[in-house]
């Protein structure tokens, strides 16, 4: 039986607008329901704490999706509360004030492990231990990530799958930062598999794809485009749907994080859940990124950030916007932030075409119908710059021009900024 | 002192009637959500286009809450936040209703309101 050990938590965004109880443990359950069910007709376990007032909403979510649901006892409602989709969250109450849960030990057969906020996060003095004989371990703390052997947890076959700076962390914290080119991936991988003793380590690196570790092999899974992309959750699904055909299904690992990255994009692309089955046959109609990044931040491709930027509203947005394109791997010219106010018109123009020229790509703030950004857009068709509008409120009728000329515009923030980034690191 | 079983109340209502800060839940005439539909049925959840109403019935079968379609077909079934609560309310005899947000990529978005008693 496949046991799903992971966080119920309430997931708030403004935009796009999302409110509901997921969290790692309920999302990589529900994703993985109906492919657990299909080859072992068994349901998924699902191990995850709830207050007392949130038990009946956990369990009937779960019976939803076909998952068996131990709800053990939490004190605090636990919120992850985000203005938009690509934003860091805030946490409510902060980490530091959550109660810890009970002690309690989990025994079970095959297990996708999630860190949990309501635990310590250090061996010994954890609450939660966690005993298996095939596991998948999800770090899921970022910069902070605990390296399996001081978890606490025990298991006999072990699979760790970790972003990147997940990943960076536990080489870190295990002393490993000094080996040759720990910077690649694919040497991470490599390095905790021998290091953490574990049969399979997988690090993601977003747009990069997958580096999937086995003893004496080193395999790329990549990553798809989507038309869509919504940001919550893929890293759930990939480690789950990793877990149900590895660890239950006996599936080989690298077919198996293979369609974990599928996995991760269809639920990207439709927020479905569960996860589908024909996830082989959908591999056929999706185009994997080929990205590499320039690890020199020189030679990343700059993506030209236009809109408005006369009031706090606007150079707020702006602001994260070019920080989260920045995350992407691409460089951004931001004439607010990169030519500033004040100058002549003569030297802002001119210093703004200069950027514009430099571009690969433009990312553009519609809403408003800004003369200066639009002038921009025309510029950067001209010049067959592509360009990735964002609007929510102009009408197709106002975009006329725009739209005929090939501008791509979207509705979606998050879709908005990945489609640009894309576009960009693709040239 | 206890946990925060109020949660946060930064965002008030933003996604629905049913959220709020974790505090009371508001009466069932003003329970409002917006959710995906679950295990969206083939040959019909993927004919559904915004502005579709589907009429939603408790089940006795492994899903809680279905939608059904103005023919009595199931589209599919509905987890939104506060689910017991809206349980609790369809047993009561109040009746909502999932109207079609949008229907992409075999994504249905649906926003469920009272529909009356």
């Amino acid at each position: 039986m496949l046991s799903v050990i992971g966080g119920y938590y309430r997931e708030i965004c403004l935009e796009p607008r999302w409110d509901h109880l997921y969290g790692s443990g309920m999302r990589a359950a529900c994703a993985v329901s109906k492919i657990v069910q299909a080859g072992t007709s068994k349901q998924v376990e699902l191990h995850t704490w709830a207050t007392a007032s949130q038990r009946r909403d956990a369990e009937m979510q779960a019976q939803t999706f076909g998952v068996a649901a131990n709800v053990h006892e939490r004190q605090d409602q636990i919120e992850f509360q985000y203005d938009y989709g690509l934003a860091q969250p805030r946490l409510y109450p902060s980490p530091k004030d959550i109660i810890r849960v009970d002690k309690v030990e989990i025994r079970v057969e095959n297990a996708v492990l999630f860190s949990l906020l309501e635990d310590s996060p250090a061996g010994s003095s954890q609450h939660v231990k966690v005993t298996a004989d095939t596991l998948v371990y999800d770090p899921q703390a970022e910069e902070s990530s605990i390296p399996w052997t001081d978890c606490g947890h025990s298991c006999r076959r072990l699979a760790i799958v970790a972003n990147f700076a997940e990943a960076a962390a536990m080489a870190k914290s295990l002393k490993l930062s000094t080996t040759p080119n720990i910077a690649h991936p694919q040497v991470l991988a490599q390095t905790l598999l021998a290091n953490q003793q574990a049969e399979v380590v997988i690090v993601k690196n977003g747009a990069e794809g997958a580096f999937v570790a086995t003893k004496g092999d080193i395999h790329h899974i990549p990553s798809y485009k989507t038309r869509f992309v919504f940001p919550f959750g893929s890293g759930d699904i990939f480690t789950s749907v990793f877990g149900a055909y590895w660890a239950e299904l006996g599936i080989d690992p690298v077919l198996s994080a293979q369609r974990a990255s599928i996995a991760a994009a269809v639920h990207s692309n439709s927020r479905t859940l569960p996860i589908p089955l024909n996830l082989d046959s959908l591999q056929g109609s999706m185009s994997p990124l080929k990205i590499s990044r320039a690890k020199d931040d020189r030679r990343r491709p700059f993506v030209y950030l236009a809109g408005p930027l006369f009031t706090f509203p606007q150079r707020w947005f702006l602001t994260q916007i070019r920080h989260r394109l920045g995350q992407q791997g691409v460089n951004v010219f931001s004439p607010l932030h990169d030519v500033g106010v004040g100058k002549s018109d003569v030297a802002i123009a001119s210093e703004d075409l200069e950027g514009l020229e430099k571009s690969a790509v433009v990312f553009a703030i519609l809403d408003g119908l800004d003369s200066g950004t639009l002038f921009e857009i025309g510029y950067a068709v001209a010049k067959k710059i592509p360009v990735v509008g964002f609007r929510q409120v102009a009408t197709d009728g106002d975009l006329t021009m725009l739209k005929g000329s090939g501008c791509q515009i979207e509705s979606d923030l998050p879709t908005a900024i990945y489609h640009a980034a894309w576009k960009a690191l693709e040239q | 002192m206890g946990g925060s079983e109020k949660g946060s109340s930064d965002f008030g209502n933003i996604g629905g009637s049913g959220g709020g800060g974790g505090g009371d839940p508001p009466s069932c005439p003003l329970y409002v959500a917006r959710t995906q539909l679950v295990s969206p049925v083939p040959g019909i959840a993927d004919k559904l286009s915004a502005g579709d109403k589907l009429t939603l019935e408790l089940s006795n079968g492994s899903s809680p809450i279905v939608a059904k379609t103005s023919e009595n077909k199931a589209a599919g079934a509905v987890a939104p936040i506060r689910m017991s609560f809206l349980v609790d309310c369809m047993n009561e005899g109040n009746r909502y209703t999932a109207t079609v947000v949008s229907a992409i990529s075999g994504a249905v978005t649906v926003d469920i309101r009272w529909e009356g008693q």
